[in-house]
């Protein structure tokens, strides 16, 4: 049990490693712990699992509690390493409330969880009812998140009058022996720089080098890790249907998807594009190789833990494709 | 008619015993001339001035850069004092420096990006990460990768140290490092580093050729 909590939460930093991207939006609950389970024997020893409040797009469907699911994969794993990717406190769950769930998911999986944060998308925050505030603004409350959710995590009681959140001798009673470690998601500069100077690792979405180097010139010495949306299937067709279908929000630029309140205007903007567009962001195919390539974009630009995002039902194909074919080729040694 | 040269041929006239004639002011030549050059400022320059020259000998006369027609419009003077083999070095001190090549005067090395480089781990194009992977974990950093003559083509970093030996480094290779001649001060480095938020920065000639590589906390401290 001491061995087991103190094993880093967190992949390394010396060798690409691969992890696996559990998608919250697209399977149910049950599925998801299932999909984690599988891969914890596939070998994978790393994963991410995204928070949402509702799908990016109908045809996605789902939206459970991630909370709650993490602790049905606490105890339906051993070994593998969960982050979310990523939680915000912008309206939808106060920072004190956040700290506490990482807490008890922690303790369930003693140095095996980490929190994953952002700045959040109007799609999961719009439903209090409550503004959706500017970028800039948002960008300080995730500093703001960050220092409380230390704070609690450390053990310390917690009080605020701030500008966004206030809190009133907030602390949490269930505490893991050592506090989860937190990430940032970094979309450019101003998030690599929050991720640098406050976090213990980055998030990213796109092979960019420039980003990685933004988060090094901040501080920021821990993991770089990165999602690789893929659709492995037995055709290219398939591959493109399945991904178009499930995936529509890969059609809709960064900077327009996150400030959509819900998933039929996803749908809405994505349906005025090509779908043939859904292989800029999605690796579409039976080709190993084109993952692996996009695999080696990501480490070039300095990524060090690519989570693989199979698009779609098909988790066990994909499951037995990493184990049998990407696994071995990003194996630890 | 004065002949124009470049960086090469001054190399080969220089060893070859030419005089070698800066024409800027005084202090600039005091801060960094070419090895061996003399100085005679272009404002005082007469026949009297040029007396303690071989006239008959080669003579390279340079100024800043190749935006400043003073090297030209000097070397043609020499010529009227009576110089018969003069060359006009267009590009002059600048584009020396900027090859990372010798230079004299009393500016510190280290205020140049040349003299504050360090040597770079670094392996050929058609190597494989496997060949790279102890260097990679030793320099905790990155390899460069370079053809056969020195010219840079990119960068492995140490994540890739984690997929397949057989990988050929150029899979993984980051292929627009930022890069800066050896003249560049170190002042003007650390400002582009801090706004370009670079941690590091390939220092390297004109023609791409690597000299070494300055690290962030070498020009900004630490942050």
């Amino acid at each position: 049990m001491a061995g087991e909590r103190a094993q880093p939460a967190l992949p390394g930093t010396d060798r690409v490693e691969l992890g696996y991207w559990l998608s919250s939006e697209e399977h149910t609950p049950a599925a998801l712990v299932g999909h984690a389970v599988e891969a914890e024997g596939a070998g994978f020893r790393h994963a991410l699992i995204s928070d949402h409040y509702a799908p990016w797009s109908p045809a996605q469907g789902e939206s459970g509690f991630v909370w709650s699911v993490l602790g049905a994969i606490a105890t339906g794993t051993r070994r593998l390493r969960v982050g979310t990717g990523v939680s915000a406190a912008v309206h939808r769950i106060h920072p004190v409330v956040l700290a506490q769930a990482a807490a008890t998911v922690a303790t369930l999986m003693p140095g095996r969880f980490f929190l994953g944060l952002g700045s959040g998308e109007r799609l999961n925050e719009h439903m209090t009812g409550r503004n959706w505030p500017s970028g800039k603004e948002r960008h300080r409350m995730l500093r703001d998140t960050i220092k409380v959710v230390r704070d609690l995590l450390d053990g310390d009681t917690v009080s605020r009058d701030g500008a966004h959140f206030r809190a009133d001798r907030a602390m949490i009673h269930t505490r893991p022996d050592t506090p989860p470690p937190i990430v940032v998601a970094a979309g450019g500069d101003r998030t690599a720089k929050i991720a640098g100077e406050l976090a213990d690792g980055m998030i990213g979405v796109a092979p960019s080098a420039a980003l990685v180097e933004a988060y090094a010139f901040s501080g920021g010495i821990g993991p770089r890790l990165a999602q690789l949306h893929v659709c492995w299937a037995e055709s290219e067709a398939e591959a493109r249907a399945t991904a178009a279908h499930w995936w529509p929000n890969g059609l809709v630029p960064a900077r327009v998807l996150g400030e959509l309140a819900l998933p039929g205007d996803i749908a809405a903007v994505a349906s005025a594009v090509d779908d043939a567009r859904i292989t800029d962001t999605v690796v579409c195919g039976p080709d190993r190789e084109r993952i692996v390539d996009a695999i080696h974009r990501f480490v070039a630009a300095g990524f060090t833990t690519v989570y693989l995002h199979q698009v779609g039902p098909d988790q066990h194909g994909f499951l037995e494709l990493a184990k049998r074919e990407l696994l071995p080729r990003f194996a630890p040694p | 008619m004065p002949k124009q040269v470049d960086t090469v041929d001054v190399r080969q006239l220089a060893a070859a015993g030419a005089q070698l004639v800066e024409v800027l002011p005084e202090s600039a030549y005091e801060r960094e001339h070419l090895p061996g050059a003399v100085n005679v400022p272009f404002t005082a320059l007469d026949a009297t001035t040029v007396a303690d020259l071989d006239p008959a000998a080669p003579t390279v006369v340079y100024c800043y850069d190749h935006e400043c027609d003073l090297s030209a419009r000097a070397a043609h003077r020499f010529e009227s004092f009576g110089f018969t083999d003069v060359y006009d070095y267009v590009s002059s001190k600048a584009a020396w420096m900027a090859c990372g090549l010798p230079i004299e005067g009393t500016l510190r090395p280290e205020r140049r990006a040349g003299g504050v480089a360090r040597p770079a781990v670094r392996c050929a194009a058609d190597a494989r990460v496997g060949d790279v992977s102890d260097a990679l974990r030793a320099s905790d950093q990155r390899v460069v990768v370079t053809t056969d003559d020195g010219v840079v083509l990119g960068v492995v970093r140490s994540s890739a140290a984690g997929v397949d030996p057989s990988t050929p480094v150029a899979a993984v290779l980051d292929g627009s490092p930022p890069s800066v001649r050896p003249s560049v001060t170190t002042e003007e480095l650390a400002e582009s580093m801090d706004r370009d938020r670079r941690t590091f920065v390939l220092v390297t000639t004109p023609d791409g050729t690597l000299i070494g590589v300055v690290e962030r906390d070498q020009v900004l401290g630490r942050a």
